[in-house]
């Protein structure tokens, strides 16, 4: 299996070029033609100013995947 | 555990995942660069001159888990973007039918099989709790390919 499954192919580009997520960003942000943005990707809807936000985005990931393969058939 | 393991984990296994999640969304994720802020935290810590040996080990064995953890996170999150997509493709009959490059046969048995990998993914990342972190990886890779 190759590295990526989606970047080098999407952006004709060898990861092992690359050593940082800043060199990654630079090939994403020259191709779309803007900076990246910061995104909350879709969570369990669990507000994040309560109690300890590092264990909650853990739970966030895994509970949307969850609930996704709960629906599956 | 030391520090060159630690970042050839990063270089080799890190930058893919997370190169394969941000040119797809185009976007960076808050999860993960909390993961990241997490990583940074901890080597700081290892680096301190202040702290005994033993504290440097358990900083860095933790940081090492954060990267484990945001590595596996960063493919969690590119099969959830990718489902959600399909999934609006799958409920919208016409696009199903007209819109595709392929028969509405063919995308609902791949959506089928997507399914069943992530399942296999999940499954396998929970059995290996605690034993080899990294060990569904590959399949999480397989899931999104």
């Amino acid at each position: 299996m190759s590295k990526t499954v989606i970047f080098e192919r999407r952006y004709g580009v060898n990861v092992n070029d690359f050593s940082t997520t800043e060199e990654i960003d630079e090939v994403v942000e020259k191709r779309i033609g803007r900076k990246l943005g910061m995104v909350k990707l879709e969570d369990h809807g669990i507000a994040h100013s309560r109690g300890n936000v590092f264990k909650l985005r853990k739970y966030d990931i895994d509970s949307k995947l969850e609930e996704i393969l709960r629906g599956m058939k | 555990m030391d520090i060159d393991t630690l970042f050839n984990f990063y270089k080799s296994d890190f930058i893919p995942a997370y190169s394969d999640l941000v040119g797809y969304i185009g976007d960076k994720p808050q999860q993960v660069l909390i993961e990241l802020e997490n990583i940074l935290s901890h080597l700081s810590q290892y680096f301190d001159s202040g702290i005994t040996l033993q504290d440097k080990q358990i900083n860095i064995q933790k940081a090492y888990d954060h990267l484990h953890r945001v590595t596996l996170d960063c493919y969690k999150l590119l099969w959830i973007s990718i489902y959600n997509r399909l999934e609006e493709i799958e409920k919208d009959k016409s696009t199903r039918r007209l819109g595709l490059n392929m028969s509405e046969a063919e995308f609902l048995s791949r959506m089928q099989r997507i399914r069943k990998l992530a399942q296999g993914a999940r499954r396998k990342e929970l059995e290996s709790v605690g034993l080899n972190p990294m060990a569904s990886l590959d399949l999480y890779k397989e899931v999104v390919t």
